[in-house]
């Protein structure tokens, strides 16, 4: 419980504005991804794990620093075809024991600081009561939370599969400013095709979600910028002293993953 | 041998002829010199290469036969048009046996050391380069031509296991029709004969057995094809972008 939290009631008249702005993400920094938009999101923003203490959360880099390809061009357009659930509904925070009345959910988000008495959308219409937008967000927001325990436990079950690589010292940016210590991790793509084949059924004994989680995960890894990935000859060269010789796999990463960056110029005898 | 079939099957090929010595004189250019790649808006893909080209396609299924095949979507459009713009010219973005092109594989489902390579003798409508000879002079093959061959030798290395998988999930009943029909700037477009895996299988414990019996390659299969899926937007985006374009000239 704190003190400190800001109720929709106490902001009648504030406006919320829209969160497509590069020194809003640079502050939030990390934003946490739904379950049921992780795949998606993989083809948009770098994927992580927080890992802090006991707890796990999914997560998408947003600050422009920590990222290979920017998603926020000229007049602050957001250049994706799509906008994720936490992003979308930046301003605004769900209780952590949420009733279903929007007015009681939500809190703001300070942190954001995307409330301002000129600039946005009124978060109450002129009869007092809350916006569209505003209860949609808390709609959005209910789905997200329903669906993370499944989550969370696939990112706990990927930990202890031992396909998570933490990032590089580099990333210590990205969670400087949060209360407490935080670690972020991504999936190894090589610890990924080593699993065999018991533990990947175990892993999908009641569902598919951690097994696409993982490899969602590896996928986005593109979009990092580069220096915040681990390395992933440490990994191998960890793995292969772990393992006994007949059992260090031969990943089916290959020359496919490894030999991607053709150079056309070298491939014909140009005048 | 049964699962032999004609490398015409796998794409438009117009005339293949064996690669060997006989074609001393004959030159390959850049993939995207050729229209058969420019155009191709369905290609077949093996399963070690779904996952990087579900960073630009739908992976999905076409029905061969009996069998189901692995094949990318490209395109929403038959022409040419409406690949995404990270995808067009883009090297990277090539399935295997269009980055080979014009050399082929004549019997792509066969024994990989029975397999003889052809070649197209297409002609490079829209060269970019003055192009490479397929041989130099001592009879080796040019380093643009081998690594033609190096794709085309992936292909074949894992085109029976991809067809094991496929045809894994098809005797399951999880292989289904996944129909495009939807309105790009104004025009239906349609494209059929598509198959995905029946998306409500994803949250049952169906896979599981699949895990257990074909491990890491079936898991990276449907991940790829889950991911690869969402890219379906990007193609009707730029579809869309493309019909708003007037037509281009036939060169």
């Amino acid at each position: 419980m704190s003190l400190l939290k800001i109720t929709l009631r106490d902001i009648k008249g504030l406006r919320h504005r829209s969160p497509i702005d590069p020194a809003v993400l640079e502050k939030i920094r990390l934003l946490p991804v739904a379950p049921s938009e992780f795949l998606l999101t993989a083809h948009l923003l770098p994927l992580v794990i927080m890992v802090d203490g006991q707890d796990n959360q999914l997560a998408a880099i947003v600050a422009p620093t920590g990222l290979r390809r920017q998603v926020i061009g000229t007049g602050n357009a957001w250049l994706a075809p799509y906008q994720p659930v936490y992003l979308r509904t930046l301003a605004f925070e769900l209780g952590a024991a949420p009733t279903g009345d929007a007015l009681a959910d939500l809190t703001v988000n300070t942190r954001s600081g995307l409330m301002s008495d000129t600039s946005g959308e009124p978060v109450f219409d002129g009869d007092g009561r809350l916006s569209p937008a505003v209860t949609g967000m808390h709609q959005l927001l209910m789905k997200a939370r329903g669906e993370e325990p499944a989550l969370k436990l696939c990112l706990e079950e990927l930990l202890i599969a031992g396909v998570a690589a933490q990032l590089t010292e580099k990333s210590a940016p990205l969670t400087a400013s949060l209360k407490r210590a935080t670690r972020l991790y991504t999936v190894s793509p090589a610890a990924l095709a080593a699993l065999s084949p018991l533990v990947l059924a175990r892993l999908a004994r009641k569902a598919f979600l951690g097994v696409e989680l993982a490899h969602a995960i590896a996928f986005s890894r593109r979009w990092m910028r580069p220096d915040l990935l681990p390395r992933e000859d440490d990994f191998l060269n960890t793995r292969a002293a772990l393992l006994p010789a007949a059992e260090t796999p031969a990943p089916s990463l290959k020359a496919e993953r490894l030999k991607l960056n053709f150079d056309e110029s070298e491939l014909f005898s140009l005048p | 041998m049964q699962d032999v079939i004609a490398a015409e099957n796998l794409l438009p090929y117009q005339k293949l002829s064996p690669l060997d010595g006989n074609l001393k004189d004959a030159r390959i250019f850049s993939p995207f010199g050729y229209r058969l790649v420019r155009e191709c808006q369905i290609a077949p893909v093996v399963h070690s290469e779904a996952m990087r080209l579900a960073i630009w396609f739908p992976v999905v299924w076409q029905k061969d036969g009996p069998s189901y095949r692995l094949v990318v979507l490209r395109s929403l459009l038959r022409d040419g048009r409406g690949i995404t713009e990270d995808a067009a010219r883009n090297l990277e973005s090539l399935p295997h046996l269009l980055f080979a092109f014009p050399l082929a594989v004549r019997n792509p489902h066969g024994d990989p050391a029975a397999t003889k390579l052809g070649f197209d003798n297409a002609m490079c409508d829209e060269p970019t380069d003055i192009g490479s000879m397929v041989w130099d002079a001592q009879g080796n093959m040019t380093p643009g031509a081998d690594l033609r061959r190096i794709k085309l030798t992936s292909f074949m290395q894992d085109a029976r296991t991809t067809g094991t998988l496929s045809q894994a999930l098809a005797q399951k009943g999880l292989l289904q029709p996944w129909p495009i029909e939807m309105d790009v700037g104004g025009t239906s477009v349609r494209v059929d004969g598509l198959f995905c895996v029946n998306p409500s299988v994803f949250t049952t414990p169906d896979l599981a057995g699949l895990l257990d019996r074909f491990g890491a390659g079936m898991a990276e299969l449907l991940a790829a094809h889950r991911l690869s899926l969402y890219r379906i937007n990007w193609l009707r985006a730029a579809a869309r972008r493309a019909m708003a374009q007037p037509a281009r000239l036939a060169p």
